[in-house]
């Protein structure tokens, strides 16, 4: 009986193993010895061509040198988001995080208002409530801003689906916050879910006109016209006056107007348009 | 800890766990031939053995901390490359065929050597698996020489697990009976 630590396959069978001419017995006895031997394995090492292992390597050490990706993007690729949709989504995220931190930092002060019975807490709500999504827009778009804008472009995506994305992405973390603190608001608990038309109606506005203009130029006139309106209506009547049901069905009007020119647009797609 | 080519392949993947690159690419050097030519005998797309060998070693880089360091190297590599190649041909709808061990006849006279590596001590273990038909060959090399589960092995073969279990058990007859006879 050989011993199996100093047997070693012959190199006519190792040959003939890796050019695909063994029978099935030899090919089965060679790899279950090669599985744990190191010298055949060196042995067959010299008979394999290296070049394409060599291109495989170079493939193994891009990913391997790949920064690992966020806890973000993780979650979106577990509930079955594509990665390339779960990278546009994250990258919004992660990269407004500072958004993010200034949401809840303005909200949180319209509780803490709220709670020490500060006057014009209601106002202070209805100031940043429909503005918040707004900015977070703004902000995830746009050469200024957007540390992926240079990717982006280079990027054969479809820039709709992007646009969608990162809109959807933003209003999944500022909408509900904002919902629940409007719910602690001394007022109607309509008010609490209405501001979303004001703030559907300026994000209408702002990615359509970013066809045209920088979206953070945009973000700025709706913001400054909102905080005048609703200092305006407090002034001469009631703050509330911003969501009358005449001011209301004007939101949703410029809303649906807007989307039907960003979706004629986008139909007639033409090189000029500022987001691709 | 000494320069990486001196080092066991149970210390190289301590330090892949660890996140050493230079550590990765000895273990690939000394273990990508063999995995890659093992594969060819299984799958006749290059392609797909390309990506399968790059999701070993990355997986291998990201889970080096979850081999039991029980000295078999090979054969863990093994174990993840084949199931790769697995979910591999899934994916990939069946274009690709997965090959069993059978496309060329063996050679009429067994050298000694292959007789004692196949461990035919009586009987004739060599010529008895000649004698299995394809189907029957295929499982008992994805069950049995690969260390595939009969789940795994019905995914790779592209049959229910039904079939690879009652083929595993005629192939499994069919050999007990050839090799006694082989001794009267």
């Amino acid at each position: 009986m050989t011993d199996a630590a100093s047997w070693h396959a012959d190199g006519d069978a190792l040959r003939r193993w890796v050019s695909g001419t063994a029978g099935s017995m030899t090919s089965i006895s060679v790899e279950q010895h090669v599985q744990r031997c190191a010298d055949c394995r060196s042995a067959v090492a010299t008979l394999v061509p290296a070049a394409p292992l060599e291109q495989v390597w170079d493939n193994v050490l891009a990913d391997v040198e790949m920064p690992r990706l966020g806890v973000v993007h993780r979650l979106l690729r577990t509930v079955g988001v594509g990665p390339s949709d779960a990278l546009v989504i994250s990258s919004a995220v992660t990269l407004r995080f500072a958004w993010l931190c200034g949401v809840i930092g303005v909200l949180g002060f319209a509780v803490v208002a709220q709670l020490l019975a500060f006057d014009h807490v209601l106002g202070l709500f209805l100031v940043a409530a429909p503005l918040l999504p707004v900015a977070g827009v703004a902000a995830a778009y746009g050469p200024s801003v957007d540390p992926m804008y240079e990717l982006v472009q280079v990027t054969p995506y479809l820039m709709v689906r992007l646009v969608l994305l990162r809109t959807a992405s933003i209003l999944v973390t500022s909408a509900p916050l904002t919902v629940a603190v409007g719910l602690l608001m001394p007022a109607p608990t309509a008010v609490a879910i209405i501001w979303l038309l004001p703030a559907a109606g300026f994000l209408a506005i702002v990615l359509t006109g970013s066809i045209w203009y920088d979206p953070l130029y945009l973000a700025g006139v709706v913001i400054v016209g909102w905080i005048t309106a609703v200092i305006v209506a407090a002034r001469f009547g009631h703050q509330l006056a911003v969501l009358a049901p005449g001011a209301l069905a004007g939101y949703a009007g410029i809303a649906i107007v807007a989307v039907a020119v960003l979706l004629s647009r986008v139909i007639g797609s033409t090189p000029s348009w500022r987001l691709r | 800890m000494g320069h990486p080519v001196d080092r066991s392949d149970d210390d190289l993947l301590r330090a892949v766990a660890g996140g050493d690159t230079a550590a990765l690419r000895v273990l690939y050097e000394r273990h990508a031939p063999w995995m890659s030519v093992r594969l060819m005998r299984r799958c006749n797309d290059q392609g797909v053995i390309a990506e399968v060998l790059q999701d070993t070693f990355v997986a291998v880089w990201r889970g080096a901390s979850g081999f039991r360091g029980d000295g078999d190297v090979g054969g863990w590599l093994w174990g993840v490359a084949i199931r790769r190649l697995v979910s591999r041909l899934r994916s990939a709808g069946r274009t690709t065929q997965f090959v069993p061990l059978e496309a060329v006849p063996e050679r009429a006279e067994i050298s000694v050597e292959e007789r004692v590596l196949t461990g035919v001590e009586y009987g004739d273990l060599g010529s008895a698996m000649g004698r299995l038909s394809p189907e029957m060959r295929a499982v008992v090399q994805a069950c049995v020489l690969d260390g595939l589960t009969e789940r795994e092995a019905a995914q790779l073969l592209g049959v229910q697990r039904g079939t690879v279990k009652s083929r595993l058990h005629r192939a499994k007859a069919q050999l007990r009976r050839d090799l006694v006879e082989g001794l009267t």
